[in-house]
């Protein structure tokens, strides 16, 4: 049984204009990533898994069990969500903002300080949230679902959206080492990526849709992330190259 | 400040400031500063609570044409009664005339302000100008119906005061109210935290959005509701008190609403206080006006300092 699954799933926004058609995916320990063109629906994709985009036919299960079934605080134990803007209108500080991962669970400033110290902001915690810059609070909310899952790791799902897009290549670099490590604990980790070279170099699987919204691919990283598929996918050419540092596609001009 | 500030109104009277000795003016004081508490806490935890589950400083009950909706209320059960019963009882209209009141208003403008599901922030503050002004223009239509062309209800229940006329009664109901809602209200403090962050990750941390936007709402309704059937509709505090509170004491929302509650109590207990100090030819000032003409100002200087956000707090500048 997979940690999360969804079948059949069909989705939009105005009604006879779905956006997402039947799409069956399942997700388990490991990296999977998420591509596809603009408007294909992967954003929607995620908040339909996470719950908050209601699901028109078809179905999302969390660990075997109907989605809708499980109260929202048991849900926030094992699932986690990082937007991709992610926003806070109150003013509070660092180590307020990461504290509201905790929603659901017991306060720990242990497991807060812990998750400042994995992301390098340690001696920022203190500090008003709205004074950092959008790389640093895309780093807080990484930290808030770390906190969020924290001692939980196993069997957990954690659903992000573009989670480095206003990070530099270090802190990015830094931000998918966390991800690879949650993975590794046992978390199943979802992500939507644009970056198809850094998809290639951490995701484990990858799940592509089409323009039209349907699943237009999905399997191991290596065999769904190569030229021909994407072609297919994005209607561009891709090289492909192994660099020093892993491998890389490089996208061409657009083809008919 | 709240103790101060109760001490100040039982030493204010029309003479100036002085000991009271007639047991009559003294409870009358008494039931002044017991009124004035109850109406400051119930507007600045409504306003509060408005602010926080909007995600909008400017949220206030009276912005969002609550206190309008209320007041509209009032008059058209007062011009209900004059119809069957062919005398104004402006007095002691019914709470729930105001309740009802408020809640339509509310309704009203949080239908009007979305936009595809969600709530715009700015459009919610415009749609709420619009029912406020709209709720005023029919409140002063009803006036012209009644036959003193609504004398008797103009002074309390349009521009808003806190009446000596109050049966004690009606403002222990009120307090008792104000107290309740208060602790509701920060109980709910660590849900508010949470729920300052977007829909999507504040669901994906446990909030139950749906059931707190309802508890808040309902809140805030009943509260101004209750505020309006005893002292009509009183602005500013609202608005005001919660970012007062915020550069005071933080954002964190259980701190939040008990401060408000408290600074409200305060600020209008003084400003009750400041008008009993004013001799006027005509009488006694409604504190609704000194509420608008000092808080209008206070509040243009807030935002000036701390920019349009609810960042007030800290001097958050993003």
């Amino acid at each position: 049984m997979s940690i999360l699954a969804c079948d059949a799933l069909t989705t939009g926004y105005a009604r006879n204009k779905p956006v997402l058609r039947d799409i069956s995916l399942a997700f388990d320990p490991g990296i999977t990533v998420v591509i596809g063109p603009n408007g294909a629906g992967k954003s929607t994709l995620l908040r339909a898994l996470l719950g908050t985009h209601p699901v028109w036919s078809g179905s999302v299960l969390l660990q075997g069990q109907p989605l809708h079934s499980v109260p929202p605080r048991q849900r926030a134990l094992r699932m986690a969500y990082l937007a991709q803007r992610s926003t806070v209108s109150s003013n509070f500080s660092v180590r307020e903002v990461i504290a509201l991962g905790q929603y659901a669970s017991q306060p720990s400033s242990r497991a807060i300080d812990d998750a400042l110290e994995r992301i390098g902001m340690a001696d920022h915690a203190e500090r008003p949230y709205h004074a950092l810059s959008v790389g640093q609070q895309q780093r807080i909310a990484l930290a808030r679902v770390l906190a969020q899952l924290a001692g939980r790791e196993d069997g957990a799902v954690l659903l992000a959206d573009e989670p480095v897009a206003a990070m530099d290549p270090a802190h990015a670099s830094r931000c998918f080492a966390l991800l690879r490590t949650l993975a590794a604990q046992g978390t199943a980790v979802v992500i939507v990526l644009h970056d198809l070279t850094q998809a290639i170099r951490i995701a484990d699987r990858a799940a592509a849709l089409a323009p039209d919204g349907t699943l237009a691919g999905t399997g191991p990283a290596t065999e769904l992330l190569e030229p021909e598929q994407l072609r297919a996918i994005f209607g561009v050419a891709f090289d492909a190259a192994i660099l020093r540092h892993g491998p890389a596609l490089i996208p061409g001009e657009a083809v008919e | 400040m709240l103790i101060g500030a109760v001490v100040f109104r039982l030493h204010a009277g029309p003479g100036g400031l002085g000991r009271a000795t007639d047991p009559f003016i003294i409870e009358l004081r008494w039931l002044m500063v017991c009124s004035a508490a109850a109406v400051g806490a119930a507007l600045a935890v409504s306003g509060a609570l408005l602010q926080a589950i909007l995600r909008n400083p400017l949220a206030s009950p009276f912005i969002l044409g609550l206190t309008s909706g209320a007041g509209l209320g009032i008059v058209l059960a007062t011009y209900a009664g004059y119809l069957a019963t062919g005398a104004i009882v402006a007095m002691q209209p019914p709470v729930w005339a105001a309740v009802a009141g408020a809640f339509a208003a509310l309704g009203l403008v949080f239908v009007l302000s979305q936009r595809r599901g969600l709530i715009d922030p700015v459009h919610l503050v415009l749609v709420g100008v619009i029912v406020s002004v709209i709720c005023g223009a029919a409140t002063t239509f009803i006036q012209f119906l009644l036959p003193d062309r609504g004398m008797a209800v103009y002074t309390r229940w349009v521009m808003g005061t806190i009446s000596e006329n109050t049966p004690w009664s009606r403002v222990v109901l009120v307090g008792f109210v104000t107290i309740a809602g208060t602790g509701i209200a920060v109980l709910l403090g660590r849900a508010l935290d949470s729920a300052s962050l977007n829909d999507d990750e504040a669901a994906s941390v446990g909030v139950r959005l749906g059931l707190l936007r309802l508890v808040c709402f309902g809140l805030a309704g009943v509260l101004t509701g209750l505020t309006v059937s005893i002292a009509g509709p009183i602005g500013f505090v609202g608005l005001i008190c919660p970012h007062l509170v915020r550069i005071l004491a933080g954002a964190r929302h259980a701190t939040l609403m008990l401060g408000s509650a408290l600074a409200g109590a305060a600020l209008l207990i003084i400003a009750d206080a400041g008008v009993a100090l004013i001799r006027l030819p005509a009488g006694r000032m409604p504190v609704g006006v000194l509420t608008a003409l000092v808080g209008g100002p206070l509040f243009i200087f807030l935002l000036r300092r701390r920019g349009f956000t609810m960042n007030a707090g800290r001097g958050g500048s993003a």
